[in-house]
């Protein structure tokens, strides 16, 4: 956590860069086995 | 400069007058004051501000623009891409027998031949000496029965990673009843660098659903391999639940805990609901047990509870990052037992989405796989773009019988991601995957 001023807490930066590949890990979206 | 289109503005809970904004597109999150946020909203922000919320990705200087820097989004991606990476399917033979396996219709005994092993290697090597890294993930079935050929391959090339000097690793995919230490120990020298394998939650649930095809249970030579494999490598742990027992899967990681098996023992824990076999059909014919789609009021309380559970138990589990299908990845293939090409897991055993094969190399499968099929307005101009890019092609090919259209997350996002921000914020400790 990075407290800009008092008017902006910065809680998660996030990530730089374009999307990632996935496939399974976002909780639902892929075949069971 | 204008507020992002992909952004999504949540109360602050028992702080009035401020509010939390996450940006889709970057995952980032930020707490400001309502005032502040009016501000963004006039474009009369101080110089500081601005430049704060731009270089978390909340400002944009022009909508259209970046509209367009998203529609293009795996253009770049692939034009920067220095890793190839393959889900390699080294047999379709399975030591356990688990009526939900969505391979259950096309599964046997079936096995990479040495000479396919051959041309897959050539294929591997040819994107080395192109300067790209290479990442294999063995798949199966059990990718550790047809352990000569998998050792095989690694061993070729890592020797090949060495000799053109790029990087060369590989995990498994594996049920974790063959993952002891003595092999873990054997694979490490070629390349293997961590391993999903799966518990289907307390032992009477994952015995029931994972057996071996002897009929006994395997949950306890899977944890006993766990136990003698933690310390070696990144251990993932994944499980599969219906509506009927995932209330019952957090006992699965009070169990761990009173093993031994700590948070620091495993990479991630993530339960994913039981779908649809591949043919459409389900284990006991009951479809309202399994999820072939995220809108299901059941699965979305399901999803937000076992990830609480998880994380409230100090585990890690994944967070949400921009993310899309693996069809759009240019760099990403899977391939079959028999050298035939896909572009996901989940279409193998299927020939209308067979897009190449070693031998031949790829083909066109713009058309086939809908390639384009989210960048319409309605998808552009979605706040949760960026987390789905269209969904799962494997679940809307289950509902409809066909790629004809995106597998909207819109529902879903509405329903869970204002509670999963909050998960991370209050129970996460440790950075998520």
């Amino acid at each position: 956590m990075q407290m800009v001023n008092e008017e902006i807490v910065v809680l998660d930066a996030g990530f730089v860069g374009g999307p990632e590949m996935t496939c399974c890990t976002i909780s639902f979206g892929f075949m069971t086995r | 400069m204008e507020l992002t289109r992909y952004l999504k503005v949540y109360p602050c809970i028992g702080k009035p007058g401020r509010v939390l904004l996450y940006s889709t597109r970057r995952c980032a999150l930020l707490e400001v004051s309502e005032a502040l946020l009016e501000r963004a909203r006039a474009g009369s922000l101080a110089e500081k501000e601005q430049d704060t919320l731009a270089r978390l990705g909340f400002l944009t200087p022009c909508h259209a623009m970046e509209r367009e820097e998203v529609r293009t989004s795996f253009d770049r991606v692939n034009r920067d891409s220095r890793c190839f990476k393959a889900i390699v399917t080294l047999t379709l033979d399975c030591n356990l027998s688990c009526p939900y396996c969505y391979e259950g219709s096309f599964r046997g005994h079936y096995a990479m031949s040495m000479g396919t092993a051959d041309l897959l290697v050539d294929k591997l090597t040819g994107r080395m000496d192109a300067g790209l890294s290479v990442s294999v993930s063995f798949y199966g079935g059990e990718a550790l029965m047809a352990l000569p050929v998998l050792k095989y391959i690694a061993g070729k090339l890592v020797d090949a990673a060495r000799e053109k000097g790029v990087a060369f690793d590989f995990n498994l995919v594996t049920n974790g009843t063959l993952l002891n230490r003595t092999m873990v120990e054997e694979l490490l020298p070629l390349g293997l660098n961590g391993a999903k394998l799966t518990l289907d939650g307390p032992r009477d649930i994952h015995d029931q659903q994972r057996p071996f095809v002897s009929g006994k249970g395997s949950f306890d030579l899977i944890v006993s391999n766990i136990k003698e494999t933690a310390d070696l490598l990144p251990l993932q742990v994944g499980g599969n639940y219906t509506r009927h027992n995932y209330r019952r899967f957090p006992e699965l990681l009070d169990f761990f805990l009173a093993e031994g098996i700590t948070q620091d023992k495993l990479d991630f824990v993530l339960f994913t609901p039981v779908t649809p076999r591949a043919d459409g059909s389900t284990a006991s014919g009951d479809v309202s047990a399994v999820c072939a789609c995220t809108e299901e009021p059941w699965m979305i309380e399901a999803s937000l509870f076992l990830r609480e559970e998880i994380l409230r138990r100090g585990f890690d589990t994944l967070k949400f990052k921009p993310s899309g299908c693996m069809i759009e990845f240019e760099n990403d293939l899977v391939v079959g037992y028999d050298g035939a090409l896909y572009k996901c897991p989940a279409f193998m055993g299927e020939k209308s989405l067979r897009i190449g094969s070693l031998a031949d190399g790829v083909g066109d499968y713009s058309q086939s796989h809908a390639l384009d099929v989210w960048k319409c307005d309605e998808c552009l101009d979605c706040p949760y773009l960026p987390l789905c890019f269209g969904g799962c092609r494997f679940l809307r090919r289950l509902r409809t019988g066909a790629i004809d259209g995106v597998d909207c997350r819109r529902t879903y996002l509405d329903a869970t991601l204002e509670q999963i921000i909050l998960q991370d914020m209050t129970l996460r400790t440790k950075p998520g995957s």
